[in-house]
């Protein structure tokens, strides 16, 4: 038990940076993608057929593709039309069109969640689309998608470690080249892994207390 | 040519003297291939109180939700003073705003702001569309709020309120605007008779004050009491107006009459 | 261009593979390990909880990275078509089991209560009432999940499983077209998940009908 903790106590600094680098790979990418995420919702629920029709194609595109296709396109695909991208800006661009997809259904069902009459007074006390939208509707409807924003966001978080396969220095990256070079493959992958679980498991169970909050009374589901 | 409606035309309103102030001409609304109002053809003066009533699915709140273009009517014409809408002509977004500001409305469900302060459901209007300091705003905001019994609720939230608390709060919010026309859609249905009655009395406040008012109501005691006019629909058109006395006590039509003897002996 | 989409649709048939052996594994697994998690014994619904909380707040990566470098390499030697379905398995099992439990919770009490009456057994109280009425509930989600792990299964193409997505890593290297590779790449997967969305609708549709409400 001992010589464990002595190798990990000697890999941990090395694994660490590579966990900063995930957190900030997901963090950018959520940033970016929950605003484009936003745009898209607004675009999918237009009423003009020019704006709905390319909104829903990205988002459709966005869902249906696995994260490590998106990740491979940005970063050994558009060099092949001279766009070089490092792995860091690849994975963040990857990771935020993904992002924007899969928030954009999000929000789109928060929209969806706010009551009709909540636009119609809106409507009659004068305030114009963009007022309302900014003022009544999306505080609304971003308090309903608030539980399941945070869930794609852990989510996403995992997923940074994809970007292992384009070449970024992140957590099993490292791990697997400390693995290679001393073939305790065994022992490092536990630490790589108790590194995660120790970031999403609280943060699944503060979700799921959050969510009991905001809507209590429902039973659980999937 | 119907007779009714010719009655209807040719019998001037006892109680509009003065020039119309609202006037509502041929109105027709079709939600695809259902008619929901046929032919509506109405007036009003400044300061009057008309109540609408009729049976469930008659076409009032339709009617009222066409004066400030919630639903837009798919015929005729919307004469408020110098404002003149036709159905025909698309209404740019200046007019709509203008005429929005001029009239205000009540719902039968409040729909207050639930996520912001009973203060800032009154004041956002005044700062947005008209424009005011969030001071000034907040000041007026809490006038209206003492007109309507409630400015110790200025810094709670919806919900913390009863529900004839937060009609009477929505009524502050629609007056935040100044407007010169209210519009009630059936403000006491959602509430329990004495919550019902608080929202009742600050309706009569305001009537006594001048305001015009269009009222869609089951209310019978306010109809008449309150009301200078009443207007009975069924089947979107209007089948008996006058003066609220004489509609409620001695209708024209047997089916005004059978209409609120149903209601009467409930 | 039909040389790049027939190497793409080589790595199909591994693809749809890792998928459905994963998926089948993780369904059937699910149930024990939903009985664990909703054990009446609190020691037993506790290890339960903490499996399910482990295995999803671990990503894939890593789990078969674990079981294909960390088992396989010392002490048993596994191919990566079987660390993948393990490894993915054991992660569907996890999503599966809380499916059954919402599930669970969404049958009317009336049902347990009707199969008492009935004097079924235990075994036949489970089979003949609770699992159909599970299945159907459960379908909806696990449509969604299925499609999920569909794109996930991508994931196998990092221990050589020679899958969609490791054919087109292989292309993009030869042939310096990246772009059009995985803009392909991408849409055979999209195309893959539609048959799967259409079976759930179906599925759910035939069990609606064959069992009443």
């Amino acid at each position: 038990m001992n010589e464990l903790l002595a190798l990990w106590a000697e890999w941990f600094p090395e694994l660490w940076k590579g966990f900063v680098l995930s957190l900030q790979v997901t963090a950018i990418s959520l940033g970016l993608g929950v605003v484009l995420g936003l745009l898209l919702a607004l675009g999918v629920s237009a009423k003009g057929r020019a704006l709905r029709y390319p909104s829903l194609v990205i988002v459709e595109l966005g869902r249906g593709a696995p994260a490590l296709i998106l990740l491979q396109y940005f970063y050994f695909g558009l060099p092949s039309v001279s766009l070089t991208l490092s792995s860091f800006w690849a994975a963040v661009l990857a990771l935020a069109y993904c992002t924007a997809a899969y928030t954009s259904e999000i929000i789109r069902g928060g929209l969806e969640a706010v009551a009709r009459g909540q636009h119609e007074a809106a409507e009659v006390i004068g305030l114009d689309r963009v007022d309302a939208l900014r003022y009544v509707i999306l505080p609304q409807a971003l308090r309903v998608a608030l539980p399941s924003l945070l869930g794609f966001s852990i989510m996403m978080f995992q997923a940074s470690s994809l970007c292992f396969t384009i070449a970024l220095p992140e957590i099993v990256s490292r791990a697997s080249a400390i693995g290679s070079s001393t073939f305790q493959y065994m022992p490092v992958l536990v630490l790589a892994g108790l590194m995660y679980a120790a970031v999403c498991a609280p943060a699944s169970l503060g979700v799921a207390a959050l969510e009991r909050r905001l809507a209590p009374g429902q039973h659980p589901a999937a | 040519m119907n007779p009714k409606s010719i009655a209807l035309r040719q019998v001037p309103p006892l109680a509009a003297p003065k020039p119309a102030f609202l006037r509502l001409e041929s109105i027709h609304k079709q939600f695809g291939p259902y008619e929901v109002l046929h032919d509506v053809n109405f007036e009003m003066s400044k300061g009057e109180v008309v109540a609408i009533i009729g049976p469930s699915g008659s076409g009032k709140s339709t009617l009222l939700r066409c004066i400030n273009q919630l639903e837009p009517p798919t015929r005729g014409r919307i004469r408020l003073d110098e404002l003149d809408i036709d159905a025909a002509v698309p209404l740019p977004r200046a007019e709509l705003l203008k005429l929005r500001r001029r009239i205000g409305m009540v719902f039968q469900s409040f729909n207050l702001f639930p996520h912001m302060t009973v203060l800032r459901n009154v004041s956002l209007a005044q700062v947005r569309t008209l424009g005011r300091s969030q001071r000034e705003a907040d000041a007026r905001s809490m006038q209206l709020l003492e007109r309507v019994g409630l400015a110790a609720k200025a810094g709670h939230y919806p919900a913390r309120c009863s529900g004839g608390q937060q009609q009477r709060i929505a009524i502050a919010r629609a007056l935040a605007l100044e407007p010169e026309l209210m519009l009630f859609d059936e403000p006491t249905s959602a509430l329990d008779p004495e919550l019902g009655l608080e929202v009742l009395a600050v309706m009569k406040e305001l009537a006594a004050e001048g305001m015009s008012m269009i009222v869609v109501t089951h209310e019978m005691h306010f109809a008449e009491t309150v009301s200078d006019r009443v207007v009975v629909m069924a089947d979107g058109r209007i089948i008996e107006h006058g003066p609220s006395a004489q509609v409620m006590r001695q209708p024209r039509h047997e089916r005004v009459a059978k209409f609120l003897q149903a209601v009467r002996d409930r | 261009m039909n040389d790049i989409l027939s190497m793409l649709l080589a790595g199909v048939p591994w693809t749809l593979g890792v998928t459905l052996c994963a998926f089948a594994a993780g369904v059937v697994l699910g149930f024990p390990l939903c009985a664990l998690r909703m054990a009446r014994t609190p020691l037993l619904a506790a290890l339960g909880a903490a499996i399910v909380m482990t295995v999803r707040s671990i990503p894939p990566i890593v789990w078969l990275f674990f079981i294909f470098f960390g088992i396989g390499g010392g002490y048993l030697t596994l191919s990566p078509f079987v660390a993948a379905v393990v490894g993915l398995g054991l992660i569907t099992a996890a999503q599966m089991a809380e499916v059954y439990r919402g599930a669970f919770a969404a049958i009317p009490d009336g049902q347990y209560e009707a199969a008492h009456v009935l004097n079924l057994s235990a075994p036949q109280r489970f089979f003949d009432v609770v699992l159909p009425q599970l299945t159907r509930i459960s379908i909806p989600t696990g449509a969604t999940y299925a499609i999920g792990l569909l794109k996930d299964s991508a994931v196998a193409s990092t221990l050589g499983v020679s899958d969609i997505s490791f054919q087109a890593y292989q292309v993009s290297q030869q042939t310096f077209q990246g772009l059009g590779v995985y803009s392909a790449a991408a849409l055979v997967y999209l195309v893959l998940s539609v048959p799967v969305a259409l079976a759930s609708r179906w599925l759910s549709a035939t069990l609606q009908r064959r069992i009443s409400q």
